[in-house]
């Protein structure tokens, strides 16, 4: 009798329980085990493969070696570590075709600028294979050396031009410029475009997106930056079938004014990233609006009353809280249907909760369930202590990129206690980090090993607390987030890449 | 308090309270769907489980008898392993072999729970070992040609995981 002899039923059960890194190295012991774990379907659809690239010989081999281990991936991520250089490259192994025809979701990003004859045509040429493409992704950093827009454009224009000139030897034809309208992508419908100039080409004389609209007809979620007039175009083109749209930039004055008068009827999710966009017009045009976040654009009190009126079905809601003042927050109440709210940039004086100071007894956010405070200060006395009061259904609390300092800290516990006045199930603890008074030391685990504010609180979070990465500062603090894990009462949280400066093998 | 009889495959009779019996689905399929009447004192054969694994999970599902049914989670994501009760832990410290039939007995009597933690135990045996180890460990012939092994590991390099 030998692990062997467990059925096929057995093994798969007891390979649910490793964690990635055991599965992945399990898979080398036997070709029974290799098999029965990629035949996991969910292992399989979290795996995604990446493809660190130095050069496009190099892809050409990991494609090869893809394509002979017949896996059929459903994402590929290709990340190009290095300049490449092209007019070297070899023609692509027959096999990567094969091997993309299956790709759903594909991100390709550039480490190191790379000249945009380069990303021309490696897009086109890896694009070129994916069928069944739903998602797709280009990351490019921005090329500091080219000044302007126009420079740009004739770098891309010139591209185009040696991309149909080298036609002879690669087999291009006049839609290689036109890499998506190739690409039967009539199943796409994520689109993210980064940066500015991603996927725009200049033809002759008027720069247009590659592809007519009705290659992007079931596109629904959009994200892009506007740094030219002709990408708002994109964006007035497919305003009403966008269900998401994330604007990570609108640069031009006419483009601002465009987008302002817009109207989206089924947009449900709209983030804005950009600071010019304001927020209050844009959202007039947008009944069904369910996910509204103005990241870092400022509202004023009467903006929030506005976006109350005009977006009866807000679930989501963000709020920058720098400029406001006490009790400016009070128009949220107005929102009925509000469950999650996000709070950001504190970095001023006013205790957050400040905010709601004059909130009466009936006045409580009772829809709300979860609360973000995103960069926020926590500083002053006790900024937590009135949540239990207004927010009192709160079931999820998470506190990301948050500075805290000691004074946050050691109330913590006595804060604690109080938040288990509410029935919290989810406390996360997102890049926070602490300081010490003199600025030097990271010690936020310090705070979580009074053992008695755990006690205090596991008997209400009942399901889980997620640190997630909280940097250890020093091998102390390493020591400390071991022994916090150690501690921990069981199922209460877990603690997801954290790392100390010594190193990542803090949980070993 | 009624009681039924199991027989194993080595032919010996055991007399078991219906309700620890239950613990199986699969004698409680034959009780409730399949309708075999206990009280006719004939023996339900188990032909797959011997007596000396029999005896040791009456043992722990006398122990488990009054858990509550485990919540049901989704299979995506990696589990706990460091959730074994103590009782489970001790009662679980044999050799490989034992371990083994045990599971295996508990999945032909269709224990959910035991099975779990058996799986636990288990995995966490081939936890942060390497593939050589987890080999010699379970004592599996490696069965790759020559040179796959490295095929798949440089496979692997370019593997992550995303949420």
């Amino acid at each position: 009798m030998s692990l062997e002899s467990a059925g096929d039923s057995l093994l798969p059960q007891i390979f649910s329980y490793l964690p990635f890194p055991d599965r992945l190295r399990a898979t080398l012991v036997c070709h029974r085990w290799n098999s029965l774990i990629w035949n996991i379907n969910s292992f399989r659809q979290r795996t995604w493969l990446t493809l660190r690239v130095k050069t496009l010989d190099f892809l050409t081999d990991a494609i090869k070696q893809l394509a002979e281990s017949n896996r059929h991936y459903s994402r590929l991520r290709i990340k190009f570590i290095a300049r490449h250089d092209l007019l070297k490259t070899s023609p692509l192994h027959p096999g990567l075709l094969t091997a993309l025809t299956h790709l759903r979701h594909v991100e390709i990003c550039y480490d190191t600028p790379c000249v945009e004859e380069d990303w021309d045509v490696v897009n086109y040429r890896l694009l070129q294979g994916c069928d069944w493409l739903e998602s797709l992704s280009l990351e490019f950093p921005l090329l500091a050396s080219i000044p302007d827009v126009a420079g740009r454009g004739q770098s891309t224009n010139r591209a185009v031009k040696a991309l149909i000139e080298r036609k002879k030897n690669v087999t291009v034809d006049r839609d290689a410029i036109d890499p998506i309208r190739h690409c039967r992508m009539r199943s796409l419908t994520t689109l993210r475009v980064h940066p500015p100039t991603a996927m725009f080409f200049q033809n002759e004389s008027k720069w247009v997106y590659p592809g007519p609209a009705y290659c992007y007809r079931n596109v629904t979620s959009l994200e892009i930056y506007i740094t030219l007039d002709y990408q708002a175009d994109l964006v007035y083109q497919l305003r009403h079938q966008l269900r998401s749209l994330n604007l990570l930039q609108v640069f031009p004055e006419r483009s601002v004014d465009r987008i302002k008068r817009m109207d989206f009827p089924l947009l449900e999710r709209l983030t804005l990233n950009c600071h010019n966009v304001e927020d209050m017009k844009l959202v007039d045009n947008i009944p069904r609006l369910k996910y509204f976040d103005p990241s870092r654009s400022a509202i004023s009190s009467q903006g929030i009353t506005k976006v109350a009126r005009a977006c009866p079905n807000l679930q989501e809601f963000g709020v920058q809280l720098d400029g406001l003042q006490e009790n400016d927050l009070l128009p949220l109440l107005n929102m009925t249907k509000l469950t999650v709210l996000t709070l950001r940039m504190s970095t001023h004086g006013i205790p957050l909760l400040d905010y709601f100071q004059n909130a009466g007894k009936t006045q409580t956010f009772n829809q709300l369930t979860k609360l973000i405070l995103q960069d926020c200060k926590l500083s002053g006395s006790n900024p937590l202590y009135s949540i239990p009061r207004v927010m009192p259904n709160l079931k999820s609390l998470v506190l990301r990129s948050c500075h805290t300092n000691m004074c946050f800290l050691e109330e913590l516990p006595t804060i604690l206690p109080c938040l288990t006045q509410l029935k919290l199930v989810h406390l996360e603890l997102l890049n926070v980090t602490a300081f010490r008074p003199n600025g030097s030391t990271v010690i936020l685990p310090r705070t979580l090993m009074y053992g008695d504010a755990w006690r205090a609180a596991s008997g209400c979070w009942t399901q889980r607390v997620l640190v997630r990465d909280v940097r250890a500062g020093t091998a102390m603090n390493g020591l400390l987030f071991r022994r916090l894990y150690k501690n921990s009462p069981t199922g209460a949280y877990r603690i997801v890449d954290a790392t100390g400066e010594k190193g990542n093998d803090l949980w070993r | 308090m009624s009681t039924i009889k199991l027989e194993t495959s080595d032919g010996v009779k055991f007399t078991v309270k219906t309700q620890v019996a239950k613990c199986s689905g699969t004698i409680r399929t034959m009780l409730e769907d399949i309708g075999i009447n206990p009280q006719d004192g004939e023996a339900i054969p188990l032909s797959n489980v011997h007596s000396t694994i029999l005896q040791k999970i009456l043992v722990w599902a006398e122990h488990h008898v009054d858990d509550p049914e485990p919540p049901r989670d989704d299979a995506d994501a990696a589990k706990r392993t460091d959730d074994i009760c103590s009782w489970d832990e001790d009662f679980l410290k044999v050799d490989q072999r034992t371990l083994f039939d045990v599971m295996l007995a508990a999945n032909y009597l269709d224990m959910k729970q035991l099975i779990a933690v058996c799986c636990k135990t288990v995995a966490n045996m081939i936890k942060g070992k390497t593939a050589d180890q987890i080999r010699k460990t379970f004592n599996i012939e490696n069965d790759f040609p020559p040179g796959d092994e490295d095929k798949i590991r440089l496979r692997n390099q370019f593997c992550e995981e995303r949420r």
